[in-house]
């Protein structure tokens, strides 16, 4: 059974993610002295020091675009490396708006301290260029927001799961005009960590400086299939406009998702800090079984556990005579 | 107490002195007649790529080094205690003292200069984190009795100077006992018996100066201990063949009560030695100290990380890697369990960082956590 990394995207940072793995897994947390060693280096910010902070509670907003954005790439990009060299090797990846980064690293189509660079850029460019902004998933259906011109004036779709939830993203003032007629209207909603409306034409005043700074790129050839939640498909190469459009267009994660599937079968490790894609995948194929989806690292300190259950898949796919699952 | 210090060759960068030449117009002119060039031009343009070339490195670092001291009295407090320099910085050190004048001190360091340069080729490389006796017996067991020590730096740098075979097969030797091994970019076996012929020569030749009384103590390379007006033309013709004692000089000036060292002329690299060799003295004074004096010299070296002599022993150690060690070598990395292999050469990121690549890992390695494994 091949692998298939799945990133998750700005939303999915919190203070102290990955602390539980940290604490029962050497190796991983090795990984994450080596590349905040690079993140120093790159930024001259010690996100050790951030994400770890004693005085923040994993509750805390961490929504800081700059170090969120980096300490989000820094632990994925380390959960990668660790399952690789515990021999979980993936056949190919797919990375969710920030996650996008993960995966052309773990792609081969930047180096580490690259994504470092263009996401700190990123960040800046937001803070410098936008106003704040702000991200809601809304518990409904996505039809809600079509028929709604409150809601389509003030925001935009920033994802659709094709189920039960959608979220909107825009100015801070879009979503109170949106959030007011959601209150009204008793329809559930929660809002996202994050400071800005990505996926929005709330970050538009960006464009222009962060694809300047993309443009001076050069990004290696992809050696791995890499599925973009941006055009849905595998692609080949990457150039810098991909990434302003990770930022700014709709996560089309369920069409990409399908894309996968049309090639064959795999097992699907969220390696973002909350499993966020993990669950997806499970509402998606929910009238299938979920043997084959698995996360690592939750904000629930059960990631040992997870990780247990991912080695015994992997070591069980391997003898011959493993059962054929629950 | 105050001592003033002179950098020697490896501390000469393009650019140096820039803000001098201009105030002190007189020494610059008298430089420029004894050299027959501009020595303002050498240093800041460097139009024939000449810097790196012995016979102009001395006479640019000895103006840098003078002009400074003259900068140093004149702006930042005066005469010190005592004065010492690393190899060439014996002559500014002299100078400085009073011992010799501007200009016989370049007319001197041109000579050493023009002499060292007609020397035999050979190599010179830089030994970390091993003692005197450690290199010395290595080198004795493994028939390499043929190299010398050019420098005692501190008590975890050593410089060592032979015939390039000879330094290259070191370079196996020490590597192979997991001992860090740079190569240096120096056109001559300096401070080592293949200078004899330039020692002696030189030797004939300083015998035409005389020296004036020394009015402040200076601390010798070659015995560690202070100048006196009769070792002078001794001592300065055996430099040239003999181990800089730096380590040494410095503890002495420590034991006579010298606690503010400052650096004079281009470069930090003084500076980063004297902070390691204060750090370990005072540990050697209480064992309760250690802590403190093992993780205070390791923030001031990541500071003076960033000064152009740092800069530079990084750009030569990526280059002796590269020289040594091509893509696909096999190495062990500092906290990695598994044998590695490299994907890259090494290269210098950010202008000051020497970083290489492995199979399997995007980002970067410190070069410096990266040992090849010898199969």
């Amino acid at each position: 059974m091949k692998n298939i990394f799945l990133f998750s995207g700005q939303g999915t940072q919190y203070y102290h993610m990955g602390s539980d793995l940290r604490e029962c897994h050497s190796g991983f947390d090795r990984n994450i002295m080596r590349l905040s060693k690079i993140v120093y280096d790159v930024t001259g910010c010690s996100i050790l020091d951030v994400v770890y902070d004693p005085e923040k509670q994993k509750s805390d907003n961490f929504s800081d675009c700059r170090l969120s954005n980096i300490a989000l790439l820094t632990i994925e990009y380390a959960l990668s490396e660790t399952l690789q060299q515990t021999g979980i090797i993936p056949a190919a990846v797919c990375g969710m708006s920030l996650g996008e980064y993960t995966a052309a690293v773990v792609a081969g189509a930047m180096e580490f301290e690259t994504a470092v660079f263009l996401v700190a850029n990123a960040g800046a460019c937001f803070d410098t260029y936008c106003e704040p902004g702000a991200m809601l998933a809304v518990l409904d259906d996505i039809n809600t927001y079509h028929n709604n011109d409150i809601l389509c004036d003030s925001t935009d779709i920033a994802f659709d799961s094709h189920g039960k939830h959608f979220v909107i993203a825009g100015s801070v003032a879009g979503i109170n005009t949106a959030e007011k007629y959601l209150r009204q209207k008793n329809i559930c909603f929660q809002p996202l960590p994050v400071a800005f409306g990505y996926h929005s034409r709330n970050i538009d005043p960006a464009r222009h400086a962060y694809t300047e700074i993309l443009n001076n790129i050069s990004f290696n050839t992809v050696q791995l299939p890499l599925y973009s939640t941006v055009t849905t498909r595998c692609i080949n190469y990457l150039d810098g406009t991909h990434f302003w459009r990770t930022a700014r267009e709709p996560i089309r994660l369920m069409e990409a998702l399908d894309s996968i599937d049309h090639n064959g079968c795999y097992r699907y490790i969220d390696l973002g800090p909350t499993g966020t894609m993990a669950n997806l995948m499970s509402y998606r194929q929910k009238e299938q079984s979920t043997s084959n989806i698995f996360s690592v690292v939750t904000p629930f300190n059960n990631s040992q556990m997870n990780y247990s259950r991912l080695i015994n898949a992997v070591n069980q796919h391997l003898m011959p005579f493993s059962a054929a699952h629950v | 107490m105050k001592a003033y210090v002179f950098p020697g060759q490896g501390s000469q960068y393009k650019g140096m002195g820039a803000n001098l030449f201009a105030q002190y117009k007189d020494m610059v002119e008298l430089a420029d007649t004894v050299l027959g060039y501009s020595i303002a031009e050498l240093c800041l343009e460097d139009p024939e790529h000449q810097l790196g070339f012995t016979q102009y490195t001395q006479p640019a670092l000895y103006v840098v080094n003078a002009l400074s001291y003259q900068d140093a009295l004149n702006n930042k407090g005066g005469a010190p205690e005592y004065l010492a320099g690393h190899s060439l910085g014996e002559y500014n050190a002299l100078q400085a003292s009073g011992a010799i004048s501007f200009k016989d001190g370049l007319k001197l360091v041109k000579k050493r200069g023009e002499l060292m340069s007609q020397a035999p080729k050979g190599a010179m490389a830089a030994i970390l984190g091993s003692t005197e006796d450690e290199i010395n017996e290595l080198l004795q067991n493994n028939d390499l009795s043929t190299i010398d020590v050019a420098n005692y730096n501190s008590h975890d740098q050593t410089v060592i100077s032979g015939l390039e075979e000879d330094i290259n097969k070191a370079q196996s030797i020490f590597t192979g006992a997991d001992i860090k091994f740079i190569s240096l970019n120096a056109s001559g076996a300096f401070h080592s018996r293949y200078m004899k012929s330039a020692a002696d020569e030189f030797k004939h030749y300083i015998h035409h100066f005389n020296f004036s009384p020394l009015t402040i103590d200076v601390i010798s390379n070659v015995h560690a201990t202070p100048y006196t007006q009769e070792t002078i033309v001794e001592n300065l013709s055996t430099q040239i063949t003999c181990s800089v004692r730096w380590l040494n000089s410095i503890r002495h000036l420590i034991e006579l009560g010298v606690t503010e060292f400052m650096e004079i002329g281009a470069g930090h690299v003084l500076t980063a030695l004297i902070e390691k060799i204060q750090a370990h003295a005072s540990s050697e004074d209480t064992v309760n100290a250690i802590t403190e004096d093992i993780t205070a010299p390791n923030n001031t070296a990541s500071i003076t990380n960033d000064s152009e002599s740092a800069i530079e022993s990084i750009t030569k150690a990526v280059a002796a890697w590269n020289n040594a060690y091509p893509v696909g070598t096999k190495v062990s990395c500092k906290n990695h369990d598994d044998v590695l292999e490299t994907r890259t050469r090494a290269i210098v990121l950010f202008g000051r960082k020497a970083t290489i690549y492995m199979q399997g890992y995007k980002g970067y390695f410190d070069l410096g956590d990266v040992q090849p494994v010898i199969e």
